[in-house]
């Protein structure tokens, strides 16, 4: 056996080394996600295909990822962040403009630099703070605050609120996990409220509609009420046992916009039914209990901080996905994890679940 | 890490599920009934097929009335952008009017989703395959066949079935009216007038409904329940068509109508009214200039004079008068009254003249009176009875009463009585009274008594049925698309309360009208025996201040009646004839009851002219210097 052939060997080995009940929830996920892209797709085999080579992908960058020493990922935080941010001021330049929102970039293949965001903050920030794990001052926040900033004013003027909203509070768990003090976390709420009618006037008048029609859908059936009423009438009348794969009205005739992506849980509501929600609710609820069970019991604070933060991180985009669409939050441009179409934003979480994995492994040898 | 900062992430996380728990169980369990029911009507829509009209035949099956394919160029309102883009496309290979553009908008204001708006209309074969090679310019429309009425016979069926149009505002309002649902759709058929308005329950059938199933952006994807639209049924008609189209044809340019009544079932065989129109221009909406030529038409075209125009019977009446006197026993037929050259009421100096008779016809009885159509001898009688006892016995033959024949809105033309003059002139202290003269007058038919052909000839058959009345009718089957009798029309009749010796009296007496008397003109050559009576409507008796008029113009000559039956012993067929501005009643009346016989009991083609062209005729011609009478009458005006 020559040495590239042992190595080779030991990389297999390390794969079973990562934690068995996370890989198989992903892979769960995955299953679904092929499932429910069929059929969102109206069985476009060449979609599926597409989203297969992504999950493939972003399989393989789990896989690498977890085997990943921690040492690999402090020292890739900067690096990382400074392309997401080349990435996305390359957008302003580059970018490609779809309705009004240039939020993507074409390198050969398509690839929505926010996305990227979404971990590189949270690592840079969670770096940044590991270097100063003796008593961080209010200027370390201020800093810390000011790298958050950054992505964040540069999504949101994309414009790209929902992404921005979600690299704003991924940050924000590093700094609340980092020990935050709770008077702060108080003060930057209170903050929060006070300026809400500035932040208000600053909102694009889509955007506030939005705020409008989540309030009172009914206002608008035809118009912004349209997505949040198909969506609901898509997920109540799935009821219990759903309509049967492949057999949704609302699906398989257009009444759901972005049924692949942002709106893929109605397809799921409808053809799988209240069934289908709690499977993949369980799914979800036992990956991130077993997350933050590897966060909480990860030896030193970059792990604990990071895999906490990604973990919640992921948490948000659930919630907020699922009650938007359910119509008890805005609709906002946030996709389902792992179940909407999107390559970036599959690999990018692949990628974050890769170092729980990687966090995972550490702790236990 | 603090174990407060542990302890806010589950918390967190355990919040969060139970905010998605709830609100799915909520969405999914709770609320799955009505959502579902929101999901079914998202994508399920009705489309309506409409039924096969049913026909109208003849008592031998000529079709009258039925429906033919027709091609027509049409879009679904939501697949519409812009309709005058769209008609200039068109017009390119077919030629749309301002009428079509017209109708066009009007259907579409009140027309659903899956209503099929027709742009064009009876499209020809050159237009058809124009449209469809060139359908991909213009994939939003569509080009059809759909079934449309057509009236073979064109005018002359007009009065009697009538015609069907596309259904109006003022249709669905009245269908809502009558608690019915409204089984049409927007673009639908519906009868408009004649037996097409009245029996339009049987004719029409029932709209089928097919749900479809629809994309989001309304596109067909499926069918989901289908149920077949059920076609109307067919009505066999009692009209024969050859003796309805000889009598359109014997009426040929002048104005008047022909009603003629099988007086043992009530059918009727014959119901002309001329001049006529073609009923196939209001299919689909009459173009202006169509209509234009009807409305203007001095010949009132549009006016059914059968059913609805009334005029004085003039001497036609005078057997019912007769009748009437021996029901009441103010006469028996051996009476001799005397009748000299005119008439005046006692006590009065105005003379009631006799025309034909100056000189007088000496003391006579009634049945000489009938036959020469005396005047005096029916002055006197009238006087004698008043009106309550002419009232009496003449309603029984149906006079001033509608029929109650199968077409919808009948006139009950006049048989007036004290209480109607006393409305008619309620300001008028002098004329609201019942005059003596008013009962002369209408002892000859004149006077404040006016008729529509229809009620004459339904008179008459009373009169041939011995005393049996029959209400006259269309209808005589209702039948299957298979030819199976569904339902048989029951006949409705009454005797009336005259003893048969007086009917077979009078009878004979107007038998003797046709052999000897003033309609003797047709007797030659008869193979059958006909009993008849001849009679003239003024049009005009005097003026207002009470001068005789001097017209010359035809529109002022009198109306010419004639009513009979034949063959006597055993009446197939009673007729009454009306020519507007006939003159006198033989002339141009008796003749076309000739032919109408021969046709219909003889069993063939009418024997040829010569046969039957009128011999000289003694007519009652009527000149009533009625100074009473200074309203004149409109008879013309359709009530």
């Amino acid at each position: 056996m020559n040495h590239q052939a042992k190595r080779f060997f030991y990389m297999i080995v390390d794969l079973f080394q990562l934690d068995k009940a996370i890989v198989f929830i992903l892979l769960a996920l995955g299953a679904i996600n092929l499932l429910v892209q069929y059929s969102a797709s109206d069985r476009n085999i060449a979609y599926l295909i597409n989203d297969g080579i992504y999950l493939l992908i972003s399989f393989v960058v789990l896989f690498i990822i977890g085997n990943l020493n921690l040492n690999h990922l402090k020292s890739m935080a900067i690096p990382i962040y400074i392309l997401s941010i080349i990435l996305l001021i390359s957008v302003i330049f580059f970018g490609i403009s779809v309705n009004g929102a240039k939020r993507w970039l074409n390198i050969g293949i398509r690839i929505q630099p926010s996305e990227l965001s979404k971990l590189a903050v949270p690592l840079m920030l969670t770096y940044y703070f590991s270097l100063k794990n003796q008593g961080i001052t209010w200027l370390n926040y201020i800093a810390a605050f000011i790298l958050l900033l950054i992505p964040f004013i540069l999504i949101a003027k994309q414009p790209d609120l929902g992404t921005g909203i979600l690299v704003l509070t991924s940050g924000c768990f590093v700094l609340f996990f980092a020990g935050i003090s709770w008077r702060m976390i108080i003060a930057v709420i209170c903050l929060f409220l006070f300026s809400t009618p500035i932040i208000w006037h600053f909102l694009h008048d889509y955007q506030r509609s939005r705020i409008f029609t989540l309030i009172n859908p009914q206002s608008d059936p035809l118009g912004k009420g349209y997505h949040i009423i198909q969506g609901m009438i898509a997920i109540g009348s799935g009821g219990l046992w759903g309509k049967g794969y492949l057999h949704g009205t609302q699906t398989h005739l257009n009444f759901i916009p972005e049924k692949n992506t942002d709106f893929v849980i109605t397809v799921l509501s409808e053809e799988f039914g209240y069934i289908g929600v709690c499977v993949i609710l369980m799914l979800y609820i036992m990956l991130i209990f077993r997350c933050l069970n590897i966060a909480f019991s990860a030896e030193d604070i970059f792990s604990r901080v990071l895999a906490a933060s990604i973990t919640m991180s992921f948490m948000l985009y659930i919630l907020i996905n699922m009650g938007m669409v359910a119509g008890i939050f805005p609709v906002v441009g946030v996709p389902l994890p792992l179940i909407s179409y999107g390559g970036t934003a599959t690999i990018v979480l692949m990628a974050g679940f890769g170092i729980l994995l990687a966090i995972n492994r550490q702790n236990k040898y | 890490m603090t174990r407060s900062r542990i302890i806010a992430a589950y918390t967190f996380v355990t919040l969060a599920f139970i905010l998605l728990f709830a609100r799915y169980s909520y969405l999914q369990l709770v609320g799955y009934g009505q959502f579902l029911q929101k999901a079914i009507n998202n994508y399920s829509s009705i489309v309506s097929t409409p039924p096969i009209r049913g026909a109208f035949i003849d008592k031998n099956g000529v079709v009258l009335a039925n429906n033919t394919v027709s091609y027509a160029v049409g879009v679904l309102p939501k697949n519409l952008a812009k309709s005058d883009d769209l008609f200039y496309q068109l017009a390119k290979y077919t030629n749309i009017t301002d009428l079509d553009k017209l109708k066009f908008r009007n259907q579409l204001k009140n027309s659903k989703n899956y209503d099929l708006v027709i742009i064009k209309d009876d499209l020809s074969n050159t237009e058809v395959a124009k449209l469809t090679a060139h359908n991909y310019e213009f994939p939003q429309v569509s080009i059809f066949a759909r079934t449309k009425r057509y009236y073979p016979f064109e005018e002359i069926y007009s009065h009697s079935i009538g015609y069907v149009g596309r259904i109006s505002s003022n249709d669905v309002l009245s269908i809502a009216k009558s608690g019915q649902t409204r089984d049409y759709l927007t673009n639908d058929y519906i009868g408009k007038s004649g037996l097409e308005d009245y029996y339009e329950p049987i004719l029409r059938g029932k709209l089928g409904k097919k749900i479809i199933q629809t994309d989001a952006t309304g596109n067909e994807t499926g069918l989901i329940s289908n149920t077949p639209a059920v076609d109307g049924d067919t009505i066999q008609l009692t009209i024969d068509n050859g003796l309805q189209k000889l009598a359109m044809s014997l009426l040929g340019g002048e104005k008047g109508a022909i009603v003629a009544i099988d007086p043992q079932s009530g059918g009727v065989l014959t119901f002309a009214s001329q001049p006529s129109f073609d009923p196939n221009w209001f299919i689909d909406g009459i173009s202006a200039d169509e209509w234009v030529g009807l409305r203007d038409n001095p010949g009132k075209p549009l006016l059914n004079r059968a059913l609805q125009s009334s005029f004085p019977p003039g001497s036609t009446f005078k057997p019912f008068m007769g009748i009437t006197a021996l029901y009441l026993g103010y006469r028996t037929p051996s009476t001799l009254t005397l009748a000299p050259g005119y008439f005046v009421i006692p006590g009065s100096t105005h003379r009631f003249r006799d025309n034909d008779y100056p000189r007088g016809l000496g003391a006579i009885n009634m049945q000489t009176a009938i036959v020469l159509s005396s005047d005096v001898y029916f002055y006197k009688l009238a006087l004698e009875m008043g009106i309550d006892s002419i009232d009496k016995g003449v309603s029984l033959f149906g006079f001033g009463k509608k029929t109650g024949i199968d077409l919808p809105h009948e006139v009950t033309g006049l048989l007036p009585t004290r209480l109607w003059k006393e409305k008619r002139f309620d300001k008028d202290k002098f004329q609201r009274n019942w005059l003596p003269a008013d009962s002369v007058t209408i002892g000859i038919g004149q006077g404040f008594n006016h008729y529509t052909p229809l009620q004459m000839a339904y008179a008459v058959s009373i009169l041939a049925n011995d005393g049996v009345a029959v209400k006259p009718h269309f209808l005589d089957k209702v039948l299957d698309e298979n030819g199976t009798v569904l339902k048989t029309y029951a006949i409705e009749s009454h005797a009336i309360p005259i003893k048969k010796q007086d009917i077979e009296f009078v009878k004979k007496a107007m038998q003797l009208v046709v052999s000897n008397g003033t309609a003797r003109g047709m007797s030659y050559g008869l193979k059958y025996t006909v009993a008849g009576k001849t009679g003239t409507a003024q049009v005009v008796a005097t003026t207002k201040n009470g001068r005789k008029p001097k017209f010359a113009g035809k529109q002022f000559k009198d109306h010419s009646w004639f009513i009979a039956f034949a063959p006597v012993e055993n009446p197939k067929i009673a007729i009454a004839i009306l020519v507007e501005n006939g003159g006198f009643g033989a002339a141009k009346a008796v003749p076309i009851a000739r032919k109408l016989f021969d046709y219909y009991l003889l069993g063939g083609t009418p024997e040829s002219e010569g046969n039957t062209k009128s011999k000289p005729t003694i007519e009652s011609k009527i000149s009533v210097d009625n100074n009473d009478n200074k309203e004149s009458i409109d008879y013309e005006s359709p009530s």
